[in-house]
């Protein structure tokens, strides 16, 4: 009877393919923690104690980096001086468009500064225009890295429209409307009867100057076409010296911007009174855009700016009252759990 | 094999079988054969000369199979086009294409590269699956089969190689290869026995038989000659008919599909045929029926679908204020930009034509701010999904390791899907139980036999047993008592083999599979001794001879295998050989039984000669066979369903009540008769049925049923026996913790009512103490003519009756159960009663549809689906659950026994039902979860990122310019963000997978959809506004325009640029370490390698040619990397903008958190180890209110219990019991709770209110001053009368009524608050408080307006002068002028007189003179009216202050009380109600203001602060909802203190300063039309008001 156990019940319908599970079983997988999704994980979850730490550590962190950029800001001297409107001879204040584009009329122009603190140097010199796109697509795209790099490839004024090529179709170089548009006033600074000499070395990028711009690539039809834009450039003098262009290719992000003209190397006393010769020859009256030009000292963290410290120290604020109102929603609210 | 070798097997069956072997011979005739012309029915086939079917006409397709999509060649075009269905794919192509015109932004390859890199993915994806497919079709290809070589001999082919035309040898067990002519079988008559599974799901075998004249071709080598040919109908889908002809030897023979053998059906029980290929590859049947399965996709993928029209909404918003900034700009600004050159411009730049420029910049514009809608998103929850399923496939936890089938995600799009179903539609047969049956129970002569449990009674005994312990130990404690039940459900395996053991016990045998019986009267002979032998013996003939199976000797056991049609059968047979009856051979006329009376005895062989068998059909629902046996006697044997009883005599009442009984122990039951035939009766029935069997066309089974009738009569009952249904592993646990997870089983099966209840009690879907509700139309009963009719009717009829019923109950604790049969079904299902059976049917704790056909499964399934708008999820193991599984949401197959077809049909296949609920509550909640968070984390950081670029936009005059490197943002959705992203996806896990076991609730969290409501993700996209914002303009500013480091340069684009970019990459990779709560070595690479993959980028990127990497050239390493500012801002940008979410998770957890933060909490602490105690009760906290499963079970039965003990302690306490119960059951009312739904009603609410109020209080404000309403006009009067009607009933109807009622709460304590009316007296001490108010405001504005008068005088004195003789011009030059005063007097009566005669002009001068209508105060000149009104003015100043903080403070509560309504129902009305109410209150108040002539400004103050004030008070209502209990105490008093107290302000103001002071003036008095129709106004306002309460 024993014998029969097990095999009686007839292969009815339902019992499938009898050969196969064995030969399923075969197939069974290696257990992996990956597999079943078990590998060790770390599970941190925001307790009462990680909020109110990392809320009283950003406080922590955050206040003093506050008051050292506040006080770097604050330690940076800055001479702020605009002249576009100052620099126009009264009788042409009512068309001033006409005035900057009248080539006959001298433009030499002098203002006074007053150095309200100690400047220590180097002092940099820069010019600010306002209400200008320099990050305009069309002109952000207007230029030819490959131009400015290679001497070979002078051809190469693919993106440079309409500042291409002149007339008789050969490549301008620097091609492009930035280049074209190049900031052309100039500025001569004296203390009392000294000159104050303006070091332009140094003021790009050194990357800009040993790989972008070449050493053998020199300008060549620039600024000859019908319309003239800003500065002309030196034809003699490769592009990697002209540091002006190089300044003035590196696009700005806004509108208003700041580039950098040169440093002076002397230290300024309070009360010094600078007298600045300048030159008003860019055309910022069309777009009724703003010149000023600045002088200011530099910091750790570069030039004057409170936001950066007054962010630091109110987000710092913030996550101490923050930690302080955890603490006391925790003591009011605490889990219902906690003491069992 | 050797040919022949079984030839004494062979069987002659057709003489045995009644219906369906019956062979028509030779055509005869009238039988002649189909003429086979005409269209469909060409196909000519030369047997055994497939070398005739290579040319034109006749080359039909091979038996190769593809199911694959593709193939090399078409691969690539059909595939892409696949993939350019989608519209986001569309979107992307076209962006991509216009980035190749200069309109673009950016460059052609940073947008076709992820495009191509997003379809390739797909393709890829694509390729596998069809690669996939194509391997399994070489699989099936390249079977092997027997197939003749020509001469006689056979050799083994591939499928693929037979032609039609080739005669192949098919042997047991073995898969037809194609659709094959039956030629012969192993048995001489040349039937054979098959199985359908694969094609229609029927279990019971199928015969075929093969044409007479292919008989002697049952050997290898009669092949060597045979040649014929077949002309047939075409290759098509139809399963059940073929019309063919077979011409052999110029004799043409009818071919029906008894002859057919299908592909893909399997050779059962014969040991080989010979067949002859017909269909071929695609052309056979089963490839011709294959469907594709409908494509789903999951709720979140459809929602996310709403997403990106939102998106795309915004997109095309933003792009279109670019663009309109653009032409603007390049109108007015580019002519002046000298710089770009305006005069040598492109189409794009064209200063003249602004529109046109606009245009290719909108064009620009949906490039540039196509980050908004991220392409990359598709792709990485594609690869996400197939994550997710290869962990499904690999789950461990749910392999069998029976058969070593895991769980198999076969599409993988619904994973999240499984996370959020309510619905299960599950099969029964296959399903819940095994389809085994076992031989349990029998009943002989009126005597019960067998003692075993079957394993639903186990179940019930342990639930009754666990029942008593629990209701035991609750009395001490109830923790102790979930501790057992919990425990018991860690290991419930364990527990359940323990108690199959001791309750079936000792055995002291090996058991048998199939025969589970116990009862030693009967077993090892010993039947013989009991009382009844005879009838016994009888018994257990009819077991061992009725039926139609064939034994095999086995030769490993020496015993025999039978081969029977159904699983019952063959326990049968294993019974009689366990009792000694055995069953050993059949032959053509013979069945063979070896009979032992006793162990000790050698079994003497009997031979009983087979007259005639009438086999089993569904109508009769019986099988009889006529026997002679070896004295001669002629006897009849009988098995069939419990209707066979009736004919039965002597132990028919004993019989049917155990008959009953077993069916309700959940056992099938057939009852056994026989019957003795003389000699004479047989004769002349069998002639007559031998007449019926020859009967030739359609009548022959209706004939062949009634001659079997004529001797199916008569019978003696001799017992009845039970099979048990074995219910599969684990299934009662796998219910208990679904139904705690807050999901509805119903359960579909084609078995018969009872058999379903039983396994409904076993399953614990039904118990004790559950209404059942049966609805079954018995259609016998019915008298009427028109029967359908009234069948619905009767249907309707219950349905109505059962929903009352449901709905009169007031216990939340009873639980309904319907079952409703199929017939039932059919009605219940029509389009008028269908939703009337769903609401019922929703209604109802379990729902149990037996005798369903599949096709009502189906429309169940999308009754369900498309009734309730719910997810659902059908499972279901059979070919007729293919229709189920495909109309579900998800459908869900066992793979099982049966075959593959519900499996094939399936999204998921799991080999047990028990692992459903590892599938659910595991994978699918963290897939949901998963899922949920993966696509709202995706907006957010596309949001983030995108809406930066945007920003950007405005300050470069629209230009389109960007101020990130194209590498940068081409990078960002590829590389920097998507990795940690997609291991969000994959790998993340809020609770551990035991924790989501052992909390079932937590499922709820996807039913619920907590983690992709419309809340969440408009908070994503709030938090990536934010946090653009953030990053934008910090940056802006940190690197404005100063020097940004000590060298003195300033920051150009690129560095503005990188530096933003940087603090975004931060920014998102942080929120996603906020976002997750798992973090296994792999989040970490991602995340923290995201962030370093950016600093690498940017160091190799600087490393390149500057010609490449243009501005970024060393911008890390030498501009940025040494400032410290750049550091400086990413810390400042990342830690600000990651705070708030910090700050508000940190709060959520703190406040109001959800169920697994509280989990992780007490795992985090290690709690659960510490202090058992707390955990198990929170276990016990965390599962779902449910009335199914066994722990539903033992509730009802705690309740029951604790019932009884109330009842008797309870009497005296009865009314403070029935005031607790009150209090509760206010807080129950709100039965249709859908906060989602709530809160769109909410949101539309506070629109409609504002619209309302505003509206309301800007009518009499606008049109005083538009003069459309003269202030002091009779329409103005009328206005006002009817406004002060509706003041004063809000003060009495609405707001004293509303104080009394909360101020009376059963909630709130007895003392004080029902001792003293305070609602009345509060009422008053605030009218009291008004008059003060009223009086001290009036004097103290008199008193300053009179000093500013006077000041004012003597500055401009001659101008006022002026201005009044002018005024009193213009008011001479009108005669009706000087009566202009009046109206604007009427305070002289009832209020303050005194201050009048302060005021020396003189508008009283017209007092008593009731001729002229009053005028527009604004024609008097200027002085003339400041005089005049100061001193009403003052009056008016304060009546419209006073009168608005009382309606203000009243706006207040029921603004509050419509926000904390979570319940639709409720609010709809309100709203309404609210609206107008608001529109009446603003009115009234409207007309004061405007009297009381603010200044404008002030004036609009106070109208703007009365129309906010109820849409802030539901915001506010809304916001604290959750937390806000408006039955707590606190709240209460509040809101009866407030209201009655604004009742009592507006009730003194409405009878004294508005109505009071218009009605009893002299302008009233003296005008009766206009006294009418302000009376008239007055009750309308005040009836208007008094009617809202009826809503409100």
């Amino acid at each position: 009877m024993n014998s029969s156990g097990g095999s009686a019940a007839g292969p009815s319908s339902g019992s499938g393919d009898g050969s196969a599970p064995p030969r399923r079983n075969s197939k069974r997988p290696k257990y992996s923690k990956f597999t079943q999704q078990e590998l060790p994980a770390c599970k941190p979850i925001l307790t009462p104690k990680w909020v109110i730490s990392v809320f009283t550590l950003v406080g922590v962190i955050f206040v003093p980096i506050g008051i050292a950029a506040l006080m770097a800001s604050n330690n940076v001297v800055e001479i702020v001086d605009r002249y576009d409107t100052e620099c126009i001879p009264a009788s042409m204040t009512g068309d001033k468009v006409a005035y900057i584009q009248n080539d006959t009329i001298n433009k030499i122009c002098t203002r006074n500064l007053t150095v309200p603190k100690d400047m220590d140097q180097p002092i940099y010199v820069y010019y600010q225009l306002d209400n200008f796109y320099q990050n305009h697509r069309r002109y952000v795209k207007s230029r030819s890295d490959a131009q400015l790099r290679d001497a070979d490839q002078a051809n190469k004024t693919s993106g440079c429209d309409p500042e291409k090529t002149t007339k008789d179709g050969s490549p301008i170089v620097p091609c492009g409307l930035i280049a074209w548009s190049l900031f052309n006033d100039t500025y001569n600074f004296t203390l009392g009867n000294k000159n104050l000499s303006v070091n332009k070395n140094g003021i790009s990028w050194a990357s800009d100057r040993d790989h972008k711009f070449g050493k053998d690539v020199y300008p060549k039809n620039f600024q000859n076409g019908v319309l003239r834009g800003g500065a002309s450039l030196d034809p003699n003098k490769p592009l990697n010296e002209q540091e002006d262009l190089i300044v003035w290719m590196r696009t700005a992000a806004l509108p208003t911007f700041r580039k950098l003209y040169g440093k002076i190397h002397q230290d300024l006393k309070a009360n010094d009174i600078i007298m600045v010769t300048l030159e008003n020859n860019y055309n910022t009256y069309s777009f009724n855009g703003k010149k000023k030009l600045v002088l200011s000292t530099s910091s750790w963290l570069g030039g004057k700016n409170d936001f950066l410290g007054i962010a630091y120290l109110t987000i710092g604020g913030l996550c101490f009252f923050l930690a302080t109102a955890f603490t006391v929603v925790y003591l009011v609210k605490p889990r219902y759990w906690v003491g069992y | 094999m050797a040919p022949g070798r079984r030839r004494h097997e062979r069987l002659r069956w057709s003489k045995l079988y009644t219906f369906s072997c019956l062979r028509p011979t030779v055509v005869t005739d009238d039988e002649l054969p189909h003429p086979l012309q005409g269209p469909g029915y060409s196909r000519l086939v030369h047997c055994n000369q497939p070398g005739l079917h290579q040319k034109k006409p006749l080359n039909y397709c091979t038996n190769h199979i593809s199911t694959t999509k593709y193939n090399i060649i078409t691969f690539l075009p059909k595939a892409i086009f696949e993939q350019f269905r989608r519209v986001a794919n569309v979107y992307f192509l076209l962006t991509a294409s216009l980035s190749l015109t200069p309109v673009t932004p950016f460059s052609a390859v940073s947008m076709i590269a992820p495009l191509a890199f997003v379809v390739g993915l797909s393709m890829a994806k694509e390729a596998m699956e069809d690669w996939n497919r194509f391997v399994q079709d070489m699989k099936v290809n390249s079977r092997k089969v027997s197939v003749h070589n020509g001469e006689g001999r056979f050799g083994y082919k591939h499928w693929q190689e037979i032609r039609v035309g080739d005669v192949v040898r098919v042997e047991k067990d073995q898969f037809f290869p194609a659709d094959l002519l039956l030629l012969s079988s192993s048995y001489e008559d040349g039937i054979c026995y098959v199985e359908t599974m694969n094609l229609d799901g029927e279990t019971n075998l199928k015969v075929k038989r093969s044409l007479e004249v292919t008989l002697p071709l049952d050997g290898d080598a009669s092949f060597r000659h045979f040649a014929s040919t077949i002309r047939c109908e075409d290759p098509n889908p139809n399963l059940y008919t073929f019309v063919g002809n077979f011409e052999c030897e110029k004799k043409v023979y009818a071919l029906d599909p008894g002859q057919i053998l299908l592909r893909d059906s399997k050779l059962r029980n014969t040991t080989y045929v010979y067949g002859v290929a017909i269909f071929t590859g695609h052309d056979s049947k089963v490839m011709q029926n294959a469907t594709e399965s409908p494509s789903k996709r999951s709720r979140i993928e459809k929602k996310m679908d709403n997403i990106i029209y939102v998106l795309f909404t915004f997109l095309i918003l933003i792009s279109l204020i670019s663009s309109i900034g653009y032409g603007v700009l390049t109108k007015f600004g580019m002519p002046h930009w000298w710089y770009l050159q305006p005069s040598a411009t492109s189409y794009v730049y064209d200063a003249s034509k602004p529109v046109l420029s606009g245009f290719y910049h909108l064009l620009t514009a949906l490039i540039l701010y196509g980050y908004l809608i991220p392409i990359s998103l598709y792709v990485s929850i594609e690869v996400v999904k197939v994550l997710q399923a290869t962990f499904i496939n690999q789950d461990i936890h749910m392999r069998d390791e029976d058969t070593g089938n895991p769980a198999q995600a076969r599409t993988s799009n619904l994973n999240e899907e499984l996370g959020q179903v309510d619905t299960i539609l599950s099969d029964k047969t296959g399903t819940l139980t095994c389809n085994q049956m076992d031989f349990l129970r029998c009943s002989i002569a009126g005597v019960p036999y067998g003692v075993g449990s079957s394993e639903v009674e186990i179940a019930a005994v342990k639930q009754i047993a666990s029942e008593v312990s629990g209701t035991i130990e609750q009395h001490s404690s109830t923790q102790d008592f979930w501790e057992d039940s919990g425990d018991g459900f860690g290991s419930p395996e364990c527990e359940l083999e323990v108690g199959i053991a001791r309750m079936v016990g000792k055995p002291h045998r090996p058991t048998t599979k199939g025969f589970s019986f116990e009862d030693d009267r009967l077993i090892h002979g010993n039947w013989a001794k009991e009382p009844n032998a005879g009838t016994i013996l009888v018994f257990l003939r009819v077991l061992a001879l009725c039926h139609t199976a064939i034994a095999e000797p086995n030769e490993k056991t020496g015993g025999f295998t039978y081969e029977a049609e159904s699983p019952d059968e063959a326990a049968f047979l294993v019974a009689a050989r366990e009792f000694g009856f055995e069953f050993c051979k059949r032959t053509q006329s013979s069945v063979f039984i070896r009979e032992r009376y006793s162990p000790s005895e050698d079994p003497v062989e009997r031979e009983f000669k087979v007259l005639n068998i009438l086999e089993f059909n569904s109508k009769r629902k019986r099988m009889s066979v006529i026997l002679r046996d070896e004295a001669g006697q002629i006897i009849l044997l009988c098995k069939g369903a419990d209707r066979l009883s009736k004919n039965g005599r002597t132990y028919e009442i004993e019989t049917i009540k155990h008959l009953n009984e077993y069916g309700e122990a959940g056992l099938r039951t057939l009852a056994l008769a026989y019957r003795v035939l003389d000699e004479s009766e047989y004769s002349a029935w069998n002639t007559e049925f031998l007449k019926a069997k020859t009967t030739i066309g359609h009548h022959r089974e209706a004939e062949l049923e009634r001659v079997s009738d004529t001797i199916e009569r008569d019978l003696i009952l001799v017992g009845a026996t039970a099979v048990e249904d074995k219910l599969q592993k684990g299934v009662p646990q796998c219910i208990d913790k679904l139904a705690q997870a807050g999901l509805k089983i119903w359960v579909l099966t084609g078995d018969k009512m009872e058999t379903a209840i039983n396994i409904g009690f076993a399953c614990s879907l039904l118990r004790q103490g559950m209404k059942q509700i049966c609805l079954s139309v018995d259609s016998s009963n019915i008298l009427s003519l028109n029967k359908e009719k009234a069948a619905k009717e009767n249907t309707l009829m219950q349905i109505t009756d059962a929903h009352e019923m449901v709905k009169l109950e007031k216990d939340p604790n009873a639980a309904f159960a319907l079952i409703i049969d199929g017939k039932t079904l059919t009605y219940a299902l029509e389009d008028d009663l269908k939703n009337q059976f769903l609401s019922l049917a929703v209604n109802c704790a379990s729902v149990i549809c037996c005798r369903v056909s599949p096709k009502q499964k189906a429309l169940v399934t999308r009754l369900v689906k498309e009734g309730t708008g719910k997810t659902t999820l059908a499972i279901g193991d059979g070919a007729n659950d293919v229709g189920m599984i495909q109309e579900a949401d998800i459908g869900v197959g066992i793979s099982g026994v049966e075959g593959m077809q519900a499996v094939m049909a399936s999204d998921f296949s799991i080999s047990q039902f028990r692992f459903l609920e590892r599938l659910l509550v595991v994978h699918g909640h963290w897939c949901y979860k998963r899922i949920a968070q993966m696509i709202c984390y995706f907006f957010y950081k596309n949001i983030a990122f995108g809406l930066t670029i945007f920003y950007f936009e405005a300050y470069t005059g629209f230009s389109g310019q960007s101020v990130y490197d194209d590498w940068y943002m081409l990078l960002f959705n590829v590389v920097l963000t998507s990795l940690p992203v997609i291991s969000l996806g994959v790998f993340e896990q809020d609770v551990s997978s035991e924790v989501c076991l052992q909390f079932p609730a937590l499922y709820q969290q996807g039913p619920r959809n907590l983690f992709f409501d419309w809340y969440r993700i408009f908070g994503w996209m709030g938090n990536g506004l934010y946090s653009s914002i953030a990053i934008y303009f910090l940056s802006i500013q940190i690197f404005y325009n100063q020097a940004f480091r000590a060298d003195g340069q300033t920051a150009d684009m690129a560095a503005v640029g990188t530096s933003m970019f940087t603090c975004i990459v931060w920014t998102v990779n942080l929120q996603i370490v906020l976002t997750m709560s798992h973090f296994t070595w792999i989040q970490h690479l991602f995340v923290w390698g995201s962030i370093a993959t950016w600093y690498l980028f940017l160091i190799a990127y600087g490393m390149f040619s500057p010609v490449i990497s243009g501005n970024a050239y060393r911008i890390l390493s030498e501009a940025l990397g040494p400032a410290p500012i750049y550091w400086a801002a990413t810390l400042l940008a990342t830690l600000s903008c990651n705070s708030p979410y910090l700050v508000y998770i940190a709060f959520q957890r703190a406040l109001n958190p959800l169920d697994h933060h509280v989990i992780q909490e007490i795992k985090h602490y290690r709690k659960d180890v510490e202090d058992q105690h707390m955990w198990k009760r929170e276990r016990s906290k965390a599962r779902q209110r449910t009335k199914i499963g066994f722990t539903a079970r033992v509730d009802a039965k705690i309740r029951q219990l604790k019932r009884k003990l109330q009842k008797k302690v309870s009497e005296e306490r009865m009314w403070a019991s029935m005031a607790t119960t009150n209090c509760a059951s206010v807080e129950a009312v709100e039965e249709c709770l859908d906060e989602e739904a709530a809160l769109w009603l909410k949101v539309a609410a506070i629109a409609a209110i504002l619209i309302a109020g505003a509206v309301g209080v800007a009518i009499p404000l606008v049109g005083g001053k538009g003069r459309l309403v003269r202030t002091d006009g009779g329409v103005f009067v009328c206005v006002k009368a009817f406004a002060a009607g509706v003041v004063l009933a809000t003060g009495f109807v609405h707001m004293l009524h509303a104080a009394e009622s909360s101020l009376t709460n059963p909630c709130l304590p007895d003392s004080p608050w029902r001792k003293f009316p305070f609602a009345g007296f509060v009422a008053m001490v605030a009218a009291l408080g008004t008059l003060v108010v009223d009086f001290v405001g009036t004097q103290f504005y008199e008193r300053k307006h009179q000093e500013e008068a006077t000041g004012a005088k003597a500055a401009a004195s001659s101008a006022a002068a002026d201005l009044e003789e002018k005024g009193i011009t213009a008011a001479l030059l009108t005669p009706e002028a000087d009566s202009a005063g009046r109206g604007k007097d009427p305070m002289h009566i009832v209020g303050i007189h005194a201050h009048a005669a302060a005021h020396r002009h003189s508008h009283s001068h017209a007092h008593g003179a009731c001729d002229g209508p009053a005028l527009p105060v604004r024609s008097h000149g200027h002085a003339h009216e400041e005089e005049g009104e100061g001193s009403s003015n003052a009056r008016h100043v304060v009546v419209s202050q006073v009168l608005e903080l009382g309606i203000v403070s009243h706006s207040v509560i029921i603004g509050l009380s419509l926000g904390v309504s979570q319940s639709p129902c409720t609010i709809r009305p309100l709203v309404a109600a609210l609206s107008f109410h608001q529109f009446f209150e603003g009115f009234a108040l409207g007309g004061c203001i405007s009297q009381a002539r603010f200044r404008s400004t002030a004036a609009a103050m106070m109208a703007c602060f009365f129309a906010i004030t109820t849409p802030a008070g539901i915001a506010l209502g809304a916001g604290v909802a959750s937390s806000y209990n408006p039955n707590s105490p606190r709240a209460l008093v509040m809101e009866g203190m407030l209201d009655s107290m604004s009742a009592g302000i507006l009730i003194y103001m409405a009878l004294v300063d508005l109505i009071a002071a218009d009605f009893l003036s002299q302008t009233m008095s003296c005008n009766v039309r206009l006294q009418v129709s302000s009376y008239l106004a007055l009750f309308l306002g005040a009836g208007a008001m008094s009617a809202l309460a009826i809503w409100a």
